[in-house]
């Protein structure tokens, strides 16, 4: 059963009770919430998620709340706040920006507690078993590359992390959906008309921030993970044509290391998995302005690039 | 300690250099430091000579087999060798390699 399946009121009293507990990848969470506007972008977004019945038998990787103010903030300007295994982190958040603590909170959570794995800054999408990882500073554009790519029929790994298992070298799914910002959000939405958006959340600290949900075609392969094979790092430059330029490999080393979380506390384990990524994989910088150009030239070079490998 | 272009230098004993060479250059993880350095020749391939045995500059030179031409050529790849034994001592990956007593004695009382 998908979390789509449930009903509201279902998905409410499990929410207000026990908690709700689905699949997201590697990771296992289990949410409670009492904020009923949180419930519906749970519904739209998370929808085709699998939801893990009781009884639980295992240990949910998170215990994640979202709790509002008890007290007189009910009623002005009331807060949302993130908590993890029933401490408080983050600042709180006005009340109907839940959502968007929900996923800064998560992405908080698995970037401080998953040290299993190497975690890239990066997005990640994939053909096949074949993965694109797109490391990019704030504002390069990668979540709306990521997003563009997985509506053309990439499979959506993250717009936000690369789990990178040290052992294997493969990057794991979660397929949580991509967070667009500002005019990333209509440049999707007039992308393709596949593209199903949450509302939007204007006025956060990174302007107004919109959720798109994950192809089912991803959620359906999310325990399925993939080999690096290519990193992009994409920088968005207004009038510039899609370029593509390789970059030497030891300075690629430094582009992939620069963007992990917890590079230092692997350390050799991490040294030796991005050495491995740089090895294995064709690492380029990306100048693009539109979009449509951009996924064509991504498109191009991996055909290309497949073509090549064929004996 | 008293550091000349007379005192050897070796990369720390314990410390297990991890190499990942690449076209044209080379990255190296200090799992004393937990640092990751690019390196690049001539620091590469001095670096890999002070892993072998303790060396000072001049030996690194003769070792390297640069053909000097002139005194001043000398004098310049000298600075520019010590130069890089400065850098690496800076990025913790090779130490001054401590004087025998006997050569304290004599730095002491000269």
């Amino acid at each position: 059963m998908n979390i789509a399946d449930l009903s509201r009121g279902e998905l409410t009293n499990r929410l207000k009770g026990p908690g709700l507990r689905w699949r997201s990848g590697p990771f296992s969470i289990h949410l409670k919430n009492s904020i009923n506007q949180f419930t519906d972008y749970l519904t739209l977004i998370y929808g085709g998620h699998p939801v893990i019945e009781e009884p639980w038998k295992d240990i949910a990787d998170f215990h994640i709340q979202l709790t509002t103010n008890s007290n007189y903030r009910r009623f002005w300007r009331p807060q949302v706040f993130f908590q993890l295994d029933g401490v408080k982190h983050l600042a709180p958040f006005p009340r109907d920006h839940a959502p968007p603590m929900f996923e800064w909170g998560w992405n908080f959570s698995i970037a401080g507690r998953a040290n299993h794995f190497l975690i890239l800054h990066n997005a990640v999408i994939a053909k096949g078993d074949r993965a694109m990882l797109l490391p990019g500073i704030p504002g390069s554009g990668k979540s709306t590359l990521c997003a563009a790519m997985a509506l053309k029929g990439w499979r959506l790994l993250s717009d936000e992390f690369a789990l990178l298992q040290p052992e294997s070298g493969l990057v794991f799914p979660t397929a949580r959906p991509v967070a667009l910002k500002n005019q990333s959000i209509e440049i999707i939405r007039d992308f393709s008309k596949d593209a199903l958006l949450g509302p939007d959340f204007s006025k956060t600290r990174k302007g107004t921030v919109a959720h798109m949900r994950p192809p089912d075609a991803s959620i359906k392969l999310m325990e399925q993970p993939a080999r690096p094979t290519w990193v992009v790092s994409p920088s968005y430059q207004e009038g510039q044509s899609a370029i593509l330029e390789q970059i030497p490999k030891e300075h690629a080393f430094l582009l992939v290391a620069a963007n992990a979380f917890n590079y230092e506390t692997l350390g050799d384990n991490a040294f030796k998995a991005v050495a491995r990524v740089v090895r294995e994989s064709t690492i380029f910088n990306f100048r693009y302005s539109n979009l449509e150009e951009a996924v064509a030239t991504l498109e191009m070079m991996t055909q290309n690039d497949e073509a090549q490998q064929k004996p | 300690m008293k550091i000349s272009q007379e005192t050897q230098w070796i990369v720390p004993q314990g410390c297990s250099l991890i190499w990942e060479q690449f076209d044209n250059g080379c990255l190296i993880f200090n799992p004393l430091s937990g640092t990751t350095h690019l390196l690049f020749d001539p620091a590469l391939e001095i670096l890999k000579l002070l892993q072998q045995k303790p060396m000072t500059p001049k030996t690194v030179i003769q070792s390297l087999e640069l053909a000097l031409e002139s005194e001043e050529q000398n004098r310049e790849i000298v600075a520019n060798v010590w130069k890089i034994f400065v850098d690496l001592d800076r990025l913790g990956i090779i130490q001054p390699l401590p004087l025998k007593t006997t050569e304290i004695g004599q730095s002491a009382t000269s």
